[in-house]
């Protein structure tokens, strides 16, 4: 009888360790991002949004990024400063300073006038904290979407006129020097107590 | 045989009786108190997931309103009222699959960017929704990556994302003429996401003995190894995941 509880122990014990052996390492992340230092991730909650007192910061962009070729996400957009920014009559960003941003996201147009659009987040500028800036920037393509659909609606009635109206494809999303990207800075905003 | 068929008749007619006796104040007392438990389960998971979508709401700046509801009675998944209530339905069919915080977390976070898409384009946001839900595949992958990023700003692990949609997502044979992604495909990008934007919840991986991360990774291999091939030969192209 010993001996049967011996082997039923001794049974159980291999195969708990065996299933502990069994746990997949993420051998390329080990390879590739191991021993590498990372900046540390920028969070943002410990936010106090009771001053209403903003600034507007007005960028150009210094690149062309369209959605119609893949883009990566992450990629670094720079921008410059169009005017000077003033908070109590005292400057502090001058009209040139340069600012960057990350591609975040982006969708690609489609069909039913649907446009292309890119997202561009995270900004930042130099004495600026970002946690003070309203800045997310999204730029859309030619939206036809707004007269296709009532028209897709009143046709949809007739078999497979309304389905036409699909064909029609809306614009790439672009962003270029033409562009205007308006940020706001709350610098009075405080943070939790 | 009758008598003994006679005795077990009484019996059962007895015994009923005997269970449907008139109830007494402490049967009473003991009913209200258990409903009193339901609705204060009710109140504190409600509680919960409003905390959470309001705290991933002023971490990302997100300034137009939406509400946080906890629906146990409809048997659905997702609801369709964020892109025209901008109400975020939590059914409870769906977010019993939460194991922490963070999966309450990424599930919201999704819907959170779905709502706000709502609100974007001509009459007040109707064309935007109409396109959300004209494209749904087209925007899927779109919210995935926001979410992440929502995520990490509010101080969540973005891989909780993953997580949850592993648990609770069905995997469907071909996406080609669907109005969705495959399943494989959104947690394949979520990763790569994760991978080039925030590597070092990557590199300290919490989740790496988490059941439901290591299946991600079992199933996931041959996804990895056209990621691990692209960062290899420092492609700039898209990976067609599978």
């Amino acid at each position: 009888m010993n001996k049967k509880i011996f082997i039923f122990i001794f049974s159980l014990f291999f195969s708990i360790n065996y299933a502990f052996g069994e746990i997949i390492n993420d051998e390329f992340v080990d390879q590739t991002l191991k021993d590498k230092v990372f900046d540390k991730v920028k969070t943002n909650t410990n936010y106090n949004y009771e001053n209403t007192e903003r600034v507007v910061i007005k960028l150009t962009p210094k690149e062309i990024v369209s959605t119609k070729k893949y883009i990566q996400k992450g990629d670094i957009l720079t921008f410059t400063v169009k005017q000077n920014v003033k908070v109590n009559n005292e400057v502090i960003i001058l009209k040139g300073t340069t600012a960057t941003a990350r591609i975040k996201s982006y969708t690609t147009r489609g069909w039913a006038g649907i446009p292309g659009q890119i997202l561009v987040d995270d900004f930042e500028i130099k004495g600026i904290d970002s946690n003070k800036l309203k800045s997310t920037y999204i730029k859309r393509g030619f939206d036809a979407t707004a007269w296709i659909f009532p028209i897709k609606a009143v046709l949809t009635p007739i078999p497979f006129v309304g389905s036409i109206t699909n064909l029609m494809i809306g614009g790439h999303g672009k962003i270029s020097s033409k562009d205007t990207v308006v940020l706001y800075y709350y610098p009075n905003w405080t943070e939790k107590i | 045989m009758k008598k003994i068929l006679l005795i077990l008749l009484c019996f059962l007619i007895f015994s009923n009786m005997a269970t449907a006796k008139t109830k007494t104040p402490t049967d009473e007392n003991a009913i209200l108190q258990s409903e009193a438990e339901i609705i204060l389960n009710d109140m504190q998971i409600q509680n919960k997931i409003s905390n959470i979508g309001f705290k991933l709401l002023n971490a990302n700046k997100i300034d137009v309103r939406m509400a946080f509801i906890y629906d146990k009675k409809n048997k659905k998944l997702i609801s369709e009222k964020s892109l025209t209530d901008r109400q975020i339905v939590v059914y409870k069919d769906l977010i019993q699959f939460a194991a922490d915080d963070a999966e309450i977390a990424a599930f919201l976070a999704r819907e959170i960017c779905k709502t706000a898409e709502s609100y974007a384009g001509t009459l007040k946001g109707i064309i935007g929704a109409t396109q959300v839900k004209c494209a749904p595949k087209k925007y899927e992958i779109f919210f995935d990556e926001r979410a992440v990023d929502y995520l990490v700003k509010a101080g969540y692990n973005p891989l909780a994302l993953i997580t949850f949609i592993n648990k609770s997502y069905p995997q469907k044979r071909y996406d080609k003429i669907s109005t969705h992604n495959l399943t494989s495909k959104r947690l394949a990008n979520i990763y790569e996401y994760i991978y080039f934007q925030y590597p070092s919840f990557l590199a300290n991986n919490e989740y790496l003995e988490n059941e439901a991360y290591q299946h991600f990774l079992l199933s996931s291999i041959e996804n990895r190894r056209k990621l691990q091939e692209k960062i290899k030969t420092g492609s700039k192209e898209k990976v067609e995941y599978e």
